[in-house]
């Protein structure tokens, strides 16, 4: 039933090869950055559930 | 500097999702306990429809998945929202319409289960009415979260909350997808996808259900409560970043391989098991970053059983996502497909991974709602070393039924015949396995009842709140300035609605993808001239296969090994399926495959075996159906389940729909006449004729071509 709608779908071979490249692209961006974090920044977030430090506002 | 706010955290609706956790946890494994049981124990399907293996097997799944796991997420996520974004539930009245919709639609889900109104489709049975109050109540709850999201006072989003966003919308995507069904009456409907676009789909669904209603949410959990529990932060919160996005980029690809070796294309099989290999990566990432966070903090996991139960817990899911990708690879799933192993791995993620970091969470939290202690920590203990030996009890039978045989059913002897070629030894050798496995079974639950035991003397003499005063800073707005070390990841962390976009796409990708060319591409489901659509009385036969839930036991696909060829015949084409709907190739095989049992046996065969099984087949501890003898076939919606085949574009002559009856009249007649020179008086309105006309039907179709 959806054969007719999909079919119009034009070069629709591409996309697997688009989205691999955009992977491989993504994360290596996200491993990236996540090396260069700030590392005050990373302390903080990763005491969010503790209750253990005042608010310091947008600073950090 | 804005002045600090007052407010109110609502404990009461996390209260009420702690007791329906408990509680539909207990009915849950009780009912499992029961299914177990029937294996060895056939006489305790009671001879009755409602008790029967085939109808309590849904009502298990859905029940520990959805009722118990389900109340345990909105428990945790009730609980760790508002206080990760300082912030109450945006509205109260979602939060109750929440709470009580998803009981009504457990309740709902219990009885129409045992009544065997069903659509077959593993962890999405729910026909349609009730599938549409899944969604609306589901997206209350998301409106309720989004909406706290929105008014928090903690600008960034700790890592739990992706986790919950993600969960969010993937699992909206994924029900309505797999929900796809056009009404034929009430209580039935059949799914626009058919064969191997239905098996496809609903595989991306279930697999993907795993993915993103136990593990998901689960690790938001585990990324709250074991800091909490522990009283340290989580060991890396960069590698929560990569984890998170590549588990959930990943995970929606490898719903194929639940389907290797079957007549889904090959590419979509090497796709499933490429990523589920994959995934062993962020699955790790996440089970690593739990267990680190205990380093140097191992002395407190002596004393503490919370910790216990999450540590194990951790420890679960790195082991099922570890045996997950293994089972992922072909000649791997070659031996364990249809076995007990299958169900062995599941249960090390359900008994393991979900069931002990719920009960950690538990004992963690309701002496925190109810402003006391635990009643005992040595019985909490106790629990914890039961349900550990109840795991390794139902774990290692399973492991050992499912290999061997997995190996006996590919046996040949040297001459080159099938070792085993009557599927009943198979069984009857893991009969011992399954009462071990029972055991297991039996003290994980025990293990409940000391939890509950524990806990409700726990709240003994205590209240709990309904709220909880909080005080925090108003959120103040951004500046545009982040100093030199400007991080990119922070950027989408302070943009909920960027960050829920951004986890749509990429979960959309995969199912796109894999769904998408088995529609476009012709090649990947050929067509086969002489496979033609089920008559009327087939079609009721077959609804009453699906009603029963005969799917729960019986595959419906033979793999290309010589080994199922020798045992079932021509493996099965994808061609041959065309007009399934819903497909019934199954998960399991507890009894033979079905695919081609038409024409194998006699009609008189099929009646006596549908009577008493045991009379056809000695040890079999398949249940009785004496009703299908005693109940006329309801035909009131047979004309209209013609019509709505041929809007899904079954190729039934036009009219036919007013034909359909007199049709099936017809063809009853044959059978009871056949059934007659057996000596088998019935009459031809009964259940049991549509049945044997539709067993009869499988897999005949293609074998015209070989003769």
């Amino acid at each position: 039933m959806f054969s007719e709608l999909i079919k119009q779908i034009p070069g629709i071979t591409i996309y697997p090869i688009v989205v691999t490249v955009a992977f491989f692209l993504t994360f290596t961006g996200i491993i990236i950055w996540a090396i260069r974090a700030d590392r005050k920044y990373v302390k903080h977030m990763s005491e969010l559930p503790l209750d253990t430090q005042e608010y310091k506002g947008d600073e950090i | 500097m804005s002045g600090i706010e007052t407010f109110q955290y609502d404990n009461k609706i996390v209260k009420q999702f702690t007791i329906a956790t408990i509680f539909w946890g207990f009915v849950g494994m009780l009912v499992g306990l029961i299914v177990a049981l029937q294996f060895f124990w056939p006489a305790l399907n009671l001879g009755i429809a409602q008790t029967t293996f085939g109808r309590l097997r849904p009502l298990h799944t859905n029940a520990v998945i959805f009722a118990f796991v389900g109340n345990g997420i909105f428990m945790g996520i009730y609980y760790s929202l508002q206080r990760l974004l300082k912030a109450r539930m945006y509205n109260d009245l979602l939060s109750k319409l929440h709470f009580w919709g998803w009981q009504l639609i457990i309740v709902l889900a219990a009885v129409s289960f045992i009544f065997g109104v069903t659509t077959s489709k593993e962890y999405a049975e729910l026909e349609w009415p009730i599938d549409i109050l899944v969604a609306v109540v589901w997206v209350i709850f998301g409106i309720n979260m989004i909406g706290t999201i929105i008014k928090r006072r903690e600008r960034h989003m700790y890592v739990a909350i992706w986790f919950y966003i993600a969960t969010f919308f993937t699992v909206t995507i994924l029900h309505v997808v797999n929900s796809i069904e056009i009404p034929v009456s009430l209580l039935k409907s059949y799914p626009v996808y058919a064969g191997v676009q239905d098996a496809l789909v609903q595989w991306w669904y279930a697999h993907n259900a795993v993915a993103f209603f136990l593990t998901t949410p689960y690790l938001g959990l585990m990324y709250y409560f074991l800091p909490k529990a522990a009283e340290r932060p989580i060991y890396s919160y960069r590698l929560s970043i990569v984890h998170f996005w590549a588990l959930i980029f990943i995970y929606i690809w490898a719903g194929p391989h639940h389907l290797l070796y079957t007549a889904l294309p090959d590419w979509a099989q090497s796709l499933g098991t490429v990523f589920s290999i994959m995934l062993i990566a962020p699955s790790w990432g996440g089970m690593l970053n739990g267990l680190l966070t205990l380093r140097g903090a191992w002395d407190k996991v002596r004393q503490d059983p919370i910790l216990k139960f999450m540590v194990v817990a951790v420890t679960a899911y790195g082991m099922a996502t570890f045996e997950g990708p293994l089972l992922s690879i072909k000649s791997v799933n070659a031996l364990a497909h249809y076995t007990d192993w299958i169900v062995a791995h599941v249960h090390v993620g359900a008994l393991g991974w979900n069931g002990l970091l719920t009960f950690g969470i538990l004992y963690w939290l309701v002496p925190r709602l109810y402003r006391t202690n635990l009643f005992s920590v040595k019985l909490a203990n106790v629990h914890f070393w039961i349900a550990t030996l109840g795991m390794i009890f139902y774990a290692i039978p399973l492991y050992w039924a499912g290999i061997a045989q997995g190996l006996m059913w590919k046996e040949f002897t040297a001459d080159g015949f099938l070792k085993y070629p009557i599927f009943m030894e198979t069984v009857l050798q893991i009969i011992p396995m399954y009462m071990i496995r029972a055991l297991g079974g039996t003290l994980y639950l025990i293990g409940v009842i000391v939890m509950i035991y524990n806990l409700a003397k726990t709240i003994q003499g205590a209240t709990c709140p309904d709220n909880e005063e909080a005080q925090a800073p108003a959120l103040q707005a951004a500046d545009g300035h982040h100093g030199e070390k400007a991080y990119w990841h922070r950027w989408i962390e302070r943009r909920p609605v960027q960050f829920m976009l951004a986890t749509v796409v990429l979960v959309a990708i995969g199912g796109i993808v894999e769904i998408v060319p088995t529609y476009l591409v012709k090649s990947n489901v050929p067509t086969i001239s002489s496979v033609k659509p089920y008559t009327p009385l087939e079609l009721e036969g077959r609804d009453i296969y699906i009603r029963e839930g005969c799917y729960t036991c019986h595959s419906q696909m033979i793999r290309p090994f010589r080994s199922e060829t020798e045992r079932y015949g021509e493996y099965s084409k994808a061609g041959e399926f065309v007009y399934d709907r819903p497909f019934q190739w199954g998960s399991k095989r507890t009894g033979p495959d079905l695919h081609r049992v038409g024409g194998k046996y006699p009609d008189a065969w099929h009646y006596l075996h549908m009577l008493d099984p045991q009379s056809m087949a000695s040890g079999s501890i398949m249940p009785v159906y004496p009703w299908l003898i005693n109940d006329d076939l309801d035909i009131s919606s047979t004309p209209t389940k013609i019509r709505v085949m041929q809007k899904l574009g079954v190729p039934y002559p036009e009219g036919f729909d007013q034909q359909a009856v007199d049709d099936l009249r017809e063809q009853s007649l044959k059978i009871t006449a056949s059934l007659q020179e057996s000596g088998i008086e019935v009459s031809y309105k009964k259940e049991i004729i549509a049945l044997i006309a539709y067993l009869q039907r499988l897999g005949i179709d293609i074998k015209g071509e070989n003769d």
